[in-house]
């Protein structure tokens, strides 16, 4: 049967039309997942997939299904999934089975979504091209010789290889959106909050984010509202109330003035994508779209803030990878050699960089300069932002500054790190960004930027939808 | 050039209990060195105004009712076969002389 472009609204009709079941959805993409060259999975368990397809199959015939009901998802390795294998992309938790799952994957399978595996991530959601996972790199669907995109590299390239009609993907520093942009699919980082981080393998506390991944930004929302809310498990989740985000996305289009911030239309990125944002302002322009210059003064700062909050952070989380209680353990004659070894060999090279930076950063006599520095700082880089809504209802940016980069190209880690320069911003401020195909650049795929105030999902998803439409992208 | 010494990639290895070779002492000095030159530039705002801490976007705690909430699925929290007498069976931590 044909799984290529489904999305859920189309499943939903589909499976209430009965041209197929739950079951025999998901066996379709099993098979095609056997047939994987992208290596988008970490680990598949057909027997727990069609148990769950089977309940939803039932859901069914009661009539008390949802939209998600029987809608086959990937989820990234870094949310754990009880009795199923998470490793965060790692050898340090190679034969982790979690006791409990994430809070946003238990909301989506209260609706009886299936989960068709774990979906292949940079280690500890670290990285900007999926080659820093302990499992194989995973491959751009669209060029085979270029990396997908990271640290979400397996959900996005799932979703573009009609692997999986959404999946799920965690964003700190842009690991939803930037993946997204180069896999052509649509990726939404909700506001810092918005969902819960219970059940996240944690990386960066004060900056992961539960996202989206899928082929329309309505899809995006319909996810983002089940899994949203406040969260016991999670004192980080806001008691914002939950809106109804799909009826927020395909409602009409308001007049909006959007900003374009000139920070991020700079020297260095590639011209040609410069040039498909500029038709598309034009395009959103001509349905009423008012688009005006502003400045975000502390923009240059906020990849080197990132990269001092982030790694203090992840230096202290990864330090509960002891061997002891959980995870790989490596037998040596005394305590101190065991955590050392167990640790030495466990963590892959860009985690182990990360944990040695933080450690730096947080360490006596650096402190001060640096870690608290840093969170100072964004405050400044949260100011701008705040200051510019006051201006403009929304932000449009680039959302990367190149196209897919073909594997080993960025050796180097900083030039890795400058991957991001344009999506970290948002992390730092809390605030929700969704990235949207704009066009391809020598047939592979660039994405555009929609940024907004926090809480405002539903009005930056509604101009992705709306773009979606004029830009002939929901032939589903 | 912010300068980070072998001694110090040394000491920080000990703090993050990572063992490292010297190929890899080197590797590190050289990276991380470049690294903390480009992320020293945060240091050029003036920040002086700002009170710490001040991480204005993350969500203060918010606390629950102080109401008792039962708990009931102990078992599924730990497998059975890791526990005896009610404890948890665990690796050896402590070390004894003469171990």
């Amino acid at each position: 049967m044909e799984i290529k472009d489904l999305t859920i609204k189309r499943i939903a009709t589909d499976l209430r039309t009965k041209q197929y079941s739950a079951v025999e959805l998901a066996s379709a993409y099993l098979d095609a997942i056997e047939q994987d060259k992208c290596n988008c999975y970490i680990t598949v368990d057909h027997d727990f997939t069609i148990a769950q397809a089977k309940l939803a199959d039932d859901i069914l015939q009661q009539g008390e299904a949802s939209a998600l009901t029987g809608v086959p998802c990937a989820i990234k390795d870094v949310l754990t999934t009880k009795g199923l294998l998470t490793t965060a992309g790692s050898k340090i938790l190679q034969n982790y089975i979690p006791s409990y799952t994430a809070t946003a994957v238990e909301r989506l399978y209260h609706q009886q979504i299936v989960t068709l595996g774990k979906a292949n991530c940079d280690e500890f959601a670290m990285g900007a091209s999926n080659e820093n996972s302990a499992f194989g790199q995973v491959l751009n669907p669209h060029d085979l010789s270029r990396v997908p995109g990271g640290s979400s590299g397996g959900s996005a390239a799932a979703v573009a290889a009609d692997l999986a009609p959404i999946a799920l993907g965690t964003d700190t520093g842009g690991s939803v959106r930037q993946p997204a942009s180069f896999c052509g699919v649509v990726g939404l980082k909700p506001t810092y909050g918005r969902v819960s981080r219970y059940g996240l393998i944690a990386m960066t506390s004060s900056l992961d984010t539960v996202g989206v991944l899928a082929k329309t930004a309505e899809d995006c929302a319909l996810v983002l509202q089940a899994m949203a809310g406040r969260d016991g498990y999670d004192s980080t989740s806001a008691l914002e109330p939950v809106a109804d985000y799909h009826q927020q996305t395909v409602a009409a289009l308001p007049r909006l003035t959007v900003g374009l911030p000139k920070q991020y239309f700079i020297e260095g990125m590639d011209e040609r994508i410069r040039k498909l944002i500029e038709q598309a302002v034009e395009r959103l322009k001509k349905v009423g779209l008012k688009f005006k210059e502003v400045d975000l003064p502390q923009s240059e700062y906020a990849l080197a803030t990132y990269y001092v909050i982030s790694p203090s952070e992840v230096s202290s989380n990864l330090s509960r990878y002891d061997g002891i209680r959980y995870g790989l353990h490596v037998e040596d004659k005394t305590l101190m050699e065991q955590y050392k070894k167990t640790r030495s060999y466990g963590f892959g090279a860009e985690v182990r960089r990360r944990i040695m930076l933080g450690t730096f950063a947080l360490s006596a006599g650096y402190y001060d300069a640096y870690y608290n520095q840093a969170q100072k700082v964004r405050t400044l880089i949260k100011d701008d932002f705040d200051k510019v809504f006051k201006e403009v209802d929304l932000l449009l940016t680039p959302t990367t500054p190149s196209v897919a980069f073909k594997f080993g190209e960025k050796s180097d880690p900083l030039t890795m790190y400058l991957a991001d320069i344009f999506t970290v911003a948002a992390n730092i401020a809390g605030i929700p960004g969704v990235s949207v195909p704009v066009g391809q650049v020598e047939g592979l795929p660039a994405g555009m930027q929609i940024l907004g105030p926090a809480w405002s999902e539903g009005r930056i998803l509604n101009l992705a939808h709306h773009w979606q439409k004029i830009d002939n992208q929901l032939k589903f | 050039m912010a300068e980070i010494t072998k001694k110090q990639i040394e000491e920080l290895a000990v703090l993050a209990r990572l063992n490292l070779s010297a190929a890899e002492i080197n590797q590190l000095q050289s990276e991380l060195s470049s690294i903390l030159d480009y992320v020293t530039k945060i240091q050029e705002l003036d920040t002086s105004k700002i009170p710490a801490p001040a991480d204005k976007s993350a969500t203060r705690a918010i606390l629950r009712p102080d109401t008792v909430d039962e708990f009931v699925d102990r078992t599924g929290l730990i497998d059975a076969d890791r526990l005896e007498d009610g404890l948890v069976i665990a690796k050896a931590v402590f070390e004894r002389d003469g171990d």
